[in-house]
Parts: C-alpha cells; sequence; structure tokens
C-alpha cells in the first residue's frame, strides 16, 4: 500500500514544483461566483491558490437578498503590497483580477500590478474587466475609465471580457460577425499590449440557438506595422445555449481557460493563434460539461408545472464540488461546438 | 451531497483555517460555506508585523451568518468553527449556530475552541467563558469538540497530570458533549516525547488513546485540518450509527479516528519532503517561512483514504503510508 502511494504521487521523483496564482475577486459563503469558483477549480487542477478576497457576502445578489461587505481599499493594498509582494516575496506564476467594486483598490492594484509585470517577465496578468452583464453595468462608470486607463498601458497576457463588456471597452455595438470583428480591431488598436483576448457569450443572430466565444493572439506588443488588422487572426467556437442563465459561470470559465493557456500541454502548434483556438476549445468543453451536470440537476427537480415557460431558469449555484471529476479529466472534449472564423 | 458551515480564519497565503479546512472537504464532496472571520495576509506565526489584513467585526459577522440563515436554513448538514479572535465572535457564531441547529436538528457542530497551547494563551483571556457557556451549558448544541489539552484544561477549570484526571473530566464534558477528541496531550501524561497522545472520546465508552509518532516541524494549521477531516468521518459514523440497529459502534469510530490521523500524518510527511532542509533556520524569516505552509493541494489524494485493518502496516512509521495508530483503551 505505501509504495502504491509513492507511486500514485509520484514521490520517489522529483517533487514538482506548484504553480502559484494571486486571485483577487470576490468572496461569497454560499455559492459558487468569483474566488469561490476560481479557487476550487484551480486548487483541483493543482494550483497552489492564494485568494484577496475583495468582498465577502453571504451569497450573490441572484437570490435577491444578501448581506456582508466591501473590503477596505487599505486592507487591499496592505495585504497585497507590504503582506504578499515585499513582505513574503512571493513569486507568482500568474495573478487573476476580477470583480473590484472599489475605485481606489482598482486603481491601486492597475499601477501595482503592472509595475509588477515590467520588472517580471515571467508573471501572467488575468484581467476581467467586470463591468456587468446582459447590456446592464452593475459598477460605477468611474470603474469603467478605470480598467481602460489599466488596459491601455498595462502588459496583459489574458482578458476575458464578456459581450457587454467588450462593448463597454470598445465603445462598439455588436451585433453581427463584422461588428464583432471590428471590435477585435478597435481593441488592439487601443490596448496594444494585451497579448491575448478571449470574449465569452456573444449573442448575434449568427447563430440563434448559440453563443459565440471569440479568441484572438495579437502577441506581446501589436501594431498596426506587425499586425495589421485585416491580418488579424479571430477565431470562435460556437457554444449551444443551455436554457438558463448561471451565476459564476464566467469566472468559472476564466479559471479554466488560464490554467490551459499557462499550464504546458503537448497540444501547443507553432503558430499561436492555433495553440489559442486548441486550449480554448478544451475549457470550453469542461465550462459546458459543468454547466450542463447543473443544469441536469435542477431540471430534474422542477416538477411540471412548476416553472413559467416564458421566463428564463436562473440557476443560482454551480454544481462545482460534484464535477470533480470533470476538472481533473484534461482531455476532457465531448462536445463538438462549430469553429468558426470571424 | 452534505453541505458545511464554516466560521473560521481566512489567509491569503497559506493553508490556516478555513484554507486548511474547505479544500480537503470539498475534496470529499462536501460543499462548503466559508464564512470568514479575519481576512489575513498570512497567519500569525509569521510574525505580527508581518501580517496585514483585518477581523471581521461582530456586527459584519452577525450580519453575513443571519443573512445565511434568512435564505439557507435548511440547507446545512454539519457546521464547524474554528479560530475565532475575540469575545464577541465567539459570541456572535454561538448565538448563530445555535439558530440553525433548531432548524437542523440532525445537523452536528464541531466546535475547536481555539485558545493557545502549551500554555500560552493566543486569544483574549475574556473568550473563555464564551466558549465555557457554548461547551458546559448549552446541552446537545456542540456535537463534537477538539480541544488540546492546554484548552481542554481551561474548558475543564483545572490541570490535568494523570490518567485518571484526565478520564473523570472526560466524562464531565460528555455530560453536554457525546464526542470529544483531545487532540494532543502533553508529554507528561504517559511518559512519552517521542509520540503525540490523542484521546478520542464517545460518551458512555472507554476512551481512545491514539499514538502517532512525533514530526519535528514548525508547520501551521495541522489542527485546522484534523477537525475538518475529523467533521467528514464523524458526519459518516453518525449517519451510519443512525441507520444501524445496534447505534453507535465503538469499533467502527475507532477506525474514523484512526483514518485521520493517517491522512494528517501523511500530509504532514509530505509537507516535510518539500521543507527546506533545516527548518530551524528559517523561523522568523518571513520570506523563507513560506515554504513551510501545508502542503495542501499536493496532498489531494490523500483526503479519501479508507482502507482495512490488514492492510495496516505496524513498522517504518516515517514513510508516507497506512497505520495502526490505536494504542490502548483508558
Amino acid at each position: 500500500m505505501a509504495v502504491e502511494l509513492s507511486e500514485k504521487l509520484n514521490l520517489d521523483n522529483h517533487l514538482i514544483r506548484t504553480k502559484k496564482v494571486l486571485s483577487i475577486q470576490s468572496h461569497v459563503v454560499h455559492g459558487y461566483v468569483g474566488n469561490k469558483a476560481s479557487t476550487f477549480s484551480l486548487q483541483y487542477k493543482g494550483w497552489d491558490v492564494d485568494a484577496l478576497n475583495t468582498v465577502q457576502y453571504s451569497n450573490h445578489p441572484g437570490y435577491g437578498q444578501f448581506s456582508g461587505f466591501k473590503t477596505d481599499s487599505k486592507d487591499i493594498s496592505n495585504i497585497f503590497q507590504q503582506g504578499l509582494i515585499s513582505g513574503l516575496e512571493i513569486q507568482y506564476d500568474a495573478i487573476i483580477t476580477g470583480y473590484i467594486p472599489d475605485i481606489k483598490s482598482l486603481e491601486f492594484l492597475g499601477e501595482e500590478i503592472s509595475s509588477l509585470r515590467e520588472i517580471c517577465d515571467t508573471l501572467k496578468w488575468i484581467l476581467d474587466p467586470v463591468l456587468g452583464d446582459n447590456g446592464k453595468m452593475y459598477l460605477a462608470e468611474g470603474i469603467k475609465t478605470t480598467y481602460k486607463n489599466i488596459l491601455s498601458s498595462s502588459k496583459i497576457y489574458l482578458t476575458t471580457p464578456n459581450q457587454f463588456e467588450m462593448e463597454m471597452l470598445t465603445s462598439m455595438k455588436i451585433n453581427d460577425i463584422s461588428s464583432l470583428r471590428q471590435a477585435f480591431v478597435i481593441f488592439h488598436e487601443l490596448y496594444p499590449r494585451v497579448e491575448n483576448i478571449v470574449v465569452t457569450g456573444i449573442e448575434i443572430n449568427y447563430r440563434e440557438n448559440g453563443y459565440i466565444t471569440a479568441a484572438c493572439y495579437a502577441g506581446d506588443e501589436f501594431t498596426t506595422t506587425n499586425n495589421t488588422s485585416n491580418q488579424l487572426h479571430i477565431s470562435g467556437y460556437v457554444v449551444p445555449k443551455i436554457p438558463a442563465q448561471f451565476s459564476g459561470s464566467g469566472d468559472l470559465f476564466t479559471s479554466l481557460i488560464m490554467n490551459e493557456m499557462i499550464t504546458k500541454s503537448n497540444i501547443a502548434s507553432t503558430d499561436p493563434n492555433e495553440t489559442l483556438s486548441r486550449k480554448l476549445d478544451i475549457a470550453l468543453n469542461q465550462t459546458q460539461a459543468i454547466l450542463q451536470r447543473t443544469y441536469n440537476h435542477f431540471n430534474n427537480r422542477i416538477v411540471d408545472g412548476d416553472i413559467n415557460n416564458n421566463s428564463t431558469l436562473k440557476i443560482n449555484d454551480l454544481r462545482l464540488i460534484q464535477s470533480r471529476d470533470i476538472l481533473s479529466n484534461n482531455k476532457f472534449e465531448n462536445f463538438k461546438f462549430e469553429h468558426i472564423t470571424i | 451531497m452534505p453541505r458545511v458551515l464554516a466560521t473560521q480564519s481566512h489567509v491569503v497565503h497559506g493553508y490556516v483555517g478555513n484554507k486548511a479546512a474547505t479544500f480537503p472537504l470539498q475534496c470529499l464532496g462536501w460543499d462548503v460555506d466559508c464564512c470568514n472571520s479575519v481576512q489575513f495576509s498570512n497567519h500569525t506565526g509569521y510574525g505580527m508585523d508581518k501580517v496585514f489584513g483585518s477581523v471581521t467585526s461582530e456586527k459584519e459577522l452577525n450580519d453575513i451568518l443571519s443573512g445565511l440563515f434568512s435564505t439557507f436554513q435548511y440547507d446545512y448538514d454539519a457546521f464547524l468553527s474554528g479560530y475565532l479572535p475575540n469575545k464577541e465572535s465567539v459570541r456572535c457564531v454561538g448565538l448563530n449556530y445555535r439558530n440553525f441547529k433548531k432548524s437542523n436538528p440532525d445537523a452536528i457542530w464541531l466546535m475547536d475552541p481555539v485558545m493557545g497551547d502549551e500554555g500560552q494563551l493566543y486569544v483574549d483571556e475574556d473568550v473563555i467563558p464564551e466558549y465555557k457557556r457554548i461547551a458546559l451549558e448549552s446541552d446537545g448544541l456542540v456535537d463534537i469538540i477538539t480541544p488540546n489539552q492546554f484548552e481542554f484544561e481551561i474548558l475543564h477549570g483545572e490541570k490535568i497530570s494523570t490518567v485518571e484526571e484526565l478520564k473523570s473530566a472526560l466524562t464531565k464534558l460528555h455530560r453536554t458533549i457525546p464526542m470529544v477528541v483531545l487532540t494532543s496531550c502533553m508529554p507528561n501524561l504517559f511518559n512519552d516525547s517521542n509520540n503525540v497522545y490523542c484521546v478520542a472520546s464517545l460518551r458512555d465508552h472507554e476512551p481512545l488513546v491514539f499514538r502517532v509518532p512525533l514530526i519535528e516541524s514548525y508547520f501551521t494549521g495541522v489542527g485546522d485540518l484534523f477537525s475538518a477531516l475529523l467533521l467528514d468521518r464523524l458526519y459518516k459514523f453518525n449517519a451510519s450509527s443512525k441507520s444501524s440497529s445496534s447505534g453507535k459502534n465503538i469499533s467502527s469510530f475507532k477506525t474514523q479516528i484512526n483514518e485521520v490521523l493517517n491522512v494528517v500524518h501523511n500530509v504532514l510527511l509530505l509537507t516535510k519532503k518539500y521543507a527546506p532542509k533545516d527548518l530551524k533556520s528559517v523561523i522568523g524569516v518571513a520570506s523563507k517561512m513560506k515554504d513551510m505552509e501545508l502542503r495542501i493541494i499536493e496532498s489531494r489524494d490523500f483526503y479519501s483514504l479508507s482502507f482495512d485493518k490488514d492492510q495496516l502496516q505496524n513498522s517504518k512509521q516515517a514513510d508516507i503510508g497506512l497505520y495502526d495508530f490505536f494504542y490502548k483503551s483508558l
């Protein structure tokens, strides 16, 4: 038995260094959004996750009522700067920033991570510019301006806006494939130092029963001379719609795509666009599998006639813990999503 | 799938409190609702001048717990409480958990009365009467308690220097709490400083003594990991006792405790493999101490270990493996 355990954990070989990520997002006691969605998914995939919570709420607002508080911006800056970075001198492989409702905190973190990024070439910054969804802003206008400033000057490895956030950041309404492409072009011109961009949950007439997730690799420094806008390679997948709205699916997806992109794998190609596209496919497959399982669970519990068919089913909690088998299967590719070029 | 509400500390970096408890429980299939009594950059062992962040105020804590009560009143199978920084937070958790227990009479509460260790208090002294009130005066509120000997003596009100005194103190505590697990005893109690002695006691049964080889270390969060794993095993033990006609079975209780001790022992051995070779030299150096955090993530496959008696080994307990740590009944 001792032998089996040792083999299972590969203990007799060298101990592999554990990847470290700092995840700065919301915390809810009950449910799976923000850090509660990201932390477990990444930990289960082997990441050492330092979770800095920007708020502590009983649950997310989708329940109709919630209680709790925002973390003081002084605490966020002290924990980050004096604690983690200069006190403990932690070398992170990645930093994720998500829901940050306080402008002062966002400005501080924007500056600090930017300068950290300039001196540490291996650090990867994953920025989810959380502003709102489904046509509605749920954060102050100043947050949008701050994100624009951060995006226009900082070296960011990956950003994952949803359709609404992409529209906000580019001032371009997306309603078909060509406006989607146009939004990408504007994005790269405005924010030339963003290396990879993945836009999720795009709803256009192209496919009524599916959401498009589109991705583009722009390289270290996008300029019109080395990568003119008509050469931008944007690829996308059509992900079939599950008839429900899920809270936390975006946070889960951001963690999964980040894990795919930072983890070395044999699916990498010499073409960075192709690599991004393949990794996107895997992250979308895993996300979809978890959403489908969550949906099946809730759908089975709904008694006939219990639900008004005209309203979208709102699912508050992902079945994340019950999806451990999906998270640990690195080759999960059950769904064959239609691949499109944009 | 079971759901637990866990109220204890949160550290951004490292593994103590909820950070040590949450992931192992999640790997075991629990939905863990973690309510953070503090948010600190790291644990206090790094030196108080190296700790940044805030204590959750009584009002904030009460807002969250009572908010959970109004939305998820009937959703919990278990409650866990650990490090609470002051009198107000202990009282607040006590009051809210009492309400939850009324709505969920079958749910169990594991309370780790974190107050100090080896003669030293690390919370304010006025926390003591609050813990005593919860542990001694409210029959049926706490189901499992996991003090170390120092905390056990505080609750008992007297020092314990012999096995007989220990037995009678356990009997006294059992008046209000059905399961008592004394996580570590002072070396003089069993005249042995090479092993750690853990005493697990089920009401109306002889207390069981377990002997685990001492791992020379300065690791923090071991007790928090222990409590979390114990909650999982004893929740299952309780559930199977309910469905069995013979009631609580002491040999199954023994197996569960032995499993928990094995998991913790193996996590510590793995942590030690990763840690710097000369541990003493890094104490107090914050940038080095981070290498001594428990390897909670790397130990993922340990948590669900379960095994038959015949798989247990008796020798070479310094290696990763499964052992019979049971020593004797008291």
